[in-house]
């Protein structure tokens, strides 16, 4: 598989702060790919220099084997965008931009399909600035794919969205994949990104500080298994120190916790441990470790505000 | 125009016409100046045609100024731009779509603004093709520079804080809201003027819709398409796409140069060519409100533009007239001096001291512009100009130097009123009664044979066939109103236009100057009138004001 993406090495700098320190990363064709950050981390400052919104200090960009930094407009029409925050003409209609943006590009997909596509037909009329947010949205994606694009970048698709239309663009992402649309989408969502992505980069401080899929990151963890626990009586956390391999015990009143990469010989540990004290054993969890926990051991914050 | 564009046209029209605050903007201002100048200009006929250039220059500054700056600077900072430019779709074409639109706009507006003036005075422009295009550069040029303002003004308080910069000097310098002759005292204003676009913006399109169309007032027509180069370079190399990107940070910000660079060309043309009296659509029309007085101390007329009469100071003594002191801030008074004609022969009695109310038409050379042009032939008058009986066919002819800029320099609003008393001619619309027109024939036949109209030299033969409408007004005589219809096809049918308005003009300037014999062999031309006692000092000024008032008919004033 060739890669649609390339990047090497790109920076960007806003005055004194600097946004995007040294990026690199491929996405291969038909892939979709997810760059999961904190705010501020410089994803949208990454994607935007990627689709020539802005113009990065350094680094090469190769989009669908072209130059991006050398022939910006060769890229724009073979990919479509939807952007983090995208406005339109206050009275424009969702009919009457697709058809503008239509024209600007040599391949062009009717309007009607896209908005029967991104069930947008019963407010195909209605200006822009009537719209619900979640409806703008959708209209910002069907602009995205007005060019039947090889390559699509979302900028944070679902932020704002309720449950209901996130599931429902969760299955249009994943039908932008079955079509054989490239697909590089940024997002604050853990669960989105695991779910979606074949392979995700980690974004904090401007650099990528992870990539992969997103089962190989959880694998790659030093983290593995968490124990919850709950008990009739208190323990006392010093206790729970001597179960071998268990790491970040905590222990608040008949509630424990800790972590173990070897979960068969730390159970019954726990357990001899628990018959000791004596203290009877009430509830036990032994849980997956998520993406989120990766995420929180990479950059050591909490991704929602 | 290819399918972008003509969607990018497309949908800026549409988003146009449901921002109903826009479309009242753009509409409700262009009236309410209409109104405005109808209730100041009311006593003109017809109504509004001599302010076509000043109303057009206004709706497109308003629609240039603020309506497309505004329009664009909230665009971008709403991100629709920023859209645009995540599409192939170039700047250019975004830039010349919106422009297009606006232009349509205010095509549309000054389209109904002439149609209800149309209405409301009863006429039809003079040159309406040519006042299409002529509108059309206006508005390009104006609307390059509201793209300047687009690209420097990063909110849209900003546009309109830099909208008013541009938009109240062009208005008040423009000739737009103020007229340019009410500064003809303070000639700094005038020069500072010449530096702004409004004036030829005004110009090109009043002498359009009444005047001389586009070719004469090609210097105006080509400061306007230099405003819109200078302004257009600048304003795509400053284009910015996105809210972010702040002026201040623009490294491209020296291209505002090529917008001022623009403008001071203009006005160093402007001053080479010494085009800095008003231009003519700014200058008072026939309806003076002060009628020039015969007596020394009647104030001149306030408004007069900085009359230019060739009165030279005097280099030697001779018969001096001293002019009226005019009550300016030059206290010295200037004396000029008229020379007397060099001797004349027969039937005429002894030539008339040449004490010629000059005052009305002259003022202290000091309160003219700096840069007037010199007089043209500012050699004191030599000219032996003859009679018939001493024909001078060598003699020089320094009122072939006039041109235009000398044209404009005549005293207009010093001249009565075509309806009034003096110099009375009739409207173009009234025609003379079958007695009047009888008595006309006869002078027509009459005048082909009259020997004074036959005089070889070209100034004195237009001086004695203009003494004949003089006389015939200062007798009060009943075809004194129609006469200088005559008058004027007679000296057509002999001279170019042009030359005819140098040598009216050369007469107007020297009202003391040549021969008056012919005054007294009007008999001959059947002029049922007889006077005993000529007034020639009279008639020489009725000569003068007629003179000027062909000069105006002649450039279509
Ligand atoms: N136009 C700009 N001017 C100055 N600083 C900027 C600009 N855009 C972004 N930044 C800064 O660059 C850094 C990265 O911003 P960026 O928008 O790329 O982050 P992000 O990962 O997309 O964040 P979020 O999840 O909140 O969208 C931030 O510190 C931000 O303040
Ligand atoms: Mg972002």
């Amino acid at each position: 598989m060739s890669a649609k993406v390339s990047i090497r090495d790109l920076r960007k700098s806003y005055g004194g702060v600097e946004a995007v320190r040294g990026v690199s990363f491929e996405i291969q064709d038909g892939e979709i790919f997810g760059m999961l950050g904190p705010n501020g981390a410089g994803k949208t400052s990454t994607l935007e220099c990627v689709i020539g919104l802005r113009e990065p200090d350094d680094g090469a960009i190769e989009v669908c084997g072209i130059d991006a930094r050398k022939n910006p407009t060769e890229v724009k029409q073979r990919i479509g965008a939807a952007l983090q925050t995208t406005s339109l003409q206050d009275k424009i209609t969702g009919r009457e931009a697709l058809e503008l943006f239509g024209s600007f590009y040599r391949q062009r997909v009717p309007s009607a399909d896209l908005l029967k596509r991104f069930s947008l037909e019963e407010k195909a009329d209605a200006p822009f600035d009537t719209l619900s947010g979640g409806q703008k949205q959708r209209l910002a994606l069907a602009l995205a794919f007005v060019n039947n694009p090889e390559l699509v970048f979302l900028d944070e698709p679902t932020t704002g969205l309720d449950p209901q239309s996130r599931r429902e663009l969760h299955g249009e992402i994943a039908r932008m994949k079955g079509d054989g649309h490239t697909v590089l989408l940024t997002t604050h969502y853990i669960e989105e990104a695991e779910q979606l992505c074949d392979r995700i980069a980690i974004v904090d401080h401007g650099r990528i500080i992870a990539t992969g899929a997103p089962k190989d990151l959880i694998a790659a963890s030093k983290l593995t298994q968490l124990v919850s626990f709950e008990t009739d009586r208190p323990v006392a956390a010093a206790a729970l120190q001597k179960i071998p391999g268990a790491s970040e015990p905590t222990v608040d009143g008949v509630h424990g916790r800790f972590r173990t990469r070897d979960i068969s010989r730390a159970l019954p540990e726990l357990i001899k441990l628990l018959e000791a004290q004596p203290v009877q054993l009430v509830g036990l969890v032994v849980g997956k470790i998520t993406l989120e926990d990766v995420f929180i051991e990479l950059t050591g914050s909490k991704l929602r505000e | 125009m290819n399918q972008p564009l003509r969607e990018i046209v497309a949908v800026t029209l549409r988003m146009y016409l449901r921002n109903r605050m826009a479309l009242a903007y753009s509409y409700v201002f262009p009236v309410m100046f209409l109104l405005a100048f109808v209730v100041l200009y009311k006593d003109e006929q017809p109504l509004l045609i001599q302010h076509m250039g000043e109303l057009f220059t206004v709706t497109i500054l308003g629609g240039a100024c603020f309506g497309l700056p505004t329009s664009m600077v909230s665009e971008r900072e709403r991100g629709v731009w920023r859209r645009y430019r995540l599409s192939p779709v170039s700047p250019a074409r975004v830039i010349a779509g919106t422009l297009i639109a606006r232009y349509l706009m205010i095509l549309v507006a000054g389209a109904l603004q002439l149609a209800a003036c149309m209405i409301i005075g009863g006429w039809t422009p003079e040159h309406p093709f040519q006042l299409w295009i002529a509108f059309s550069l206006v508005t390009f040029a104006l609307l390059g520079l509201g793209l300047v303002i687009a690209t420097m003004a990063d909110t849209v308080p900003a546009v309109q804080a830099l909208g008013q910069c541009i938009f109240l000097p062009m208005l008040i310098l423009g000739g737009v809201a103020v007229k340019l002759s009410a500064f003809a005292d303070t000639p700094w204003v005038l020069h500072l003027s010449a530096f702004f676009p409004g004036r030829y913006a005004v110009e090109v399109m009043q002498q359009c819709a009444k005047g001389t169309g586009l070719a004469p007032a090609w210097f105006s027509a080509l400061a306007v398409i230099l405003t819109g180069l200078g302004a257009g370079v600048a304003g795509a190399k400053l284009f910015r796409w996105d809210a972010h990107q702040r002026f201040a940070a623009n490294r491209n910000r020296v291209w505002l140069l090529a917008a001022l660079g623009a403008w001071a060309l203009i006005g160093v043309g402007a001053e080479v060519r010494r085009e800095i009296a008003p231009p003519a659509s700014a200058r008072p029309k026939l309806r003076p409100t002060i009628v020039p007085g015969k007596t020394a101390d009647t104030t001149p007329a306030p408004v007069a533009p900085a009359p230019a009469t060739n009165l030279v100071p005097a280099p030697t003594p001779a018969i001096p007239v001293t002019t009226t002191s005019v009550p300016t801030q030059n206290p010295a008074p200037v004396t000029f001096e008229v020379k007397p004609n060099p001797v004349v022969t027969a039937p005429a009695p002894a030539p008339e001291p040449a004490v010629v109310q000059t005052e009305s038409l002259s003022q202290p050379a000091s309160s003219q512009p700096a840069a007037v042009t010199p007089p043209p032939a500012s050699a004191p008058v030599v000219a032996p100009l003859a009679v018939a009986a001493v024909p001078a066919p060598a003699a020089p002819t320094p009122w072939r130097a006039y041109n235009k800029i000398d044209f404009a320099r005549l005293p207009f609003a010093s001249v009565p009123p075509d309806n009034g008393n003096e110099t009375p001619i009739a409207p173009a619309d009234e025609a003379p009664d079958l007695s009047q027109q009888a008595d006309l024939n006869a002078v027509a036949a009459n005048l082909k044979t009259w020997a004074p109209g036959k005089v070889a030299d070209p100034v004195q033969r237009v001086r004695n066939l203009m003494y004949v409408a003089s006389a015939t007004d200062q007798a009060q005589a009943f075809l004194e109103r129609h006469l200088p219809y005559l008058i004027m096809d007679t000296l057509r049918a002999q001279f170019q236009d042009e030359e005819l308005e140098q040598i009216l003009c050369w007469i107007a300037n020297h009202p003391a100057e040549g021969d008056h014999s012919a005054v007294f062999r009007l008999d001959e031309l059947g002029l049922l009138f007889s006077v005993d006692d000529w007034d020639v000092p009279e008639i020489r000024l009725r000569n003068q004001w007629y003179s000027i008032k062909f000069v105006w008919w002649l450039l279509g004033w």
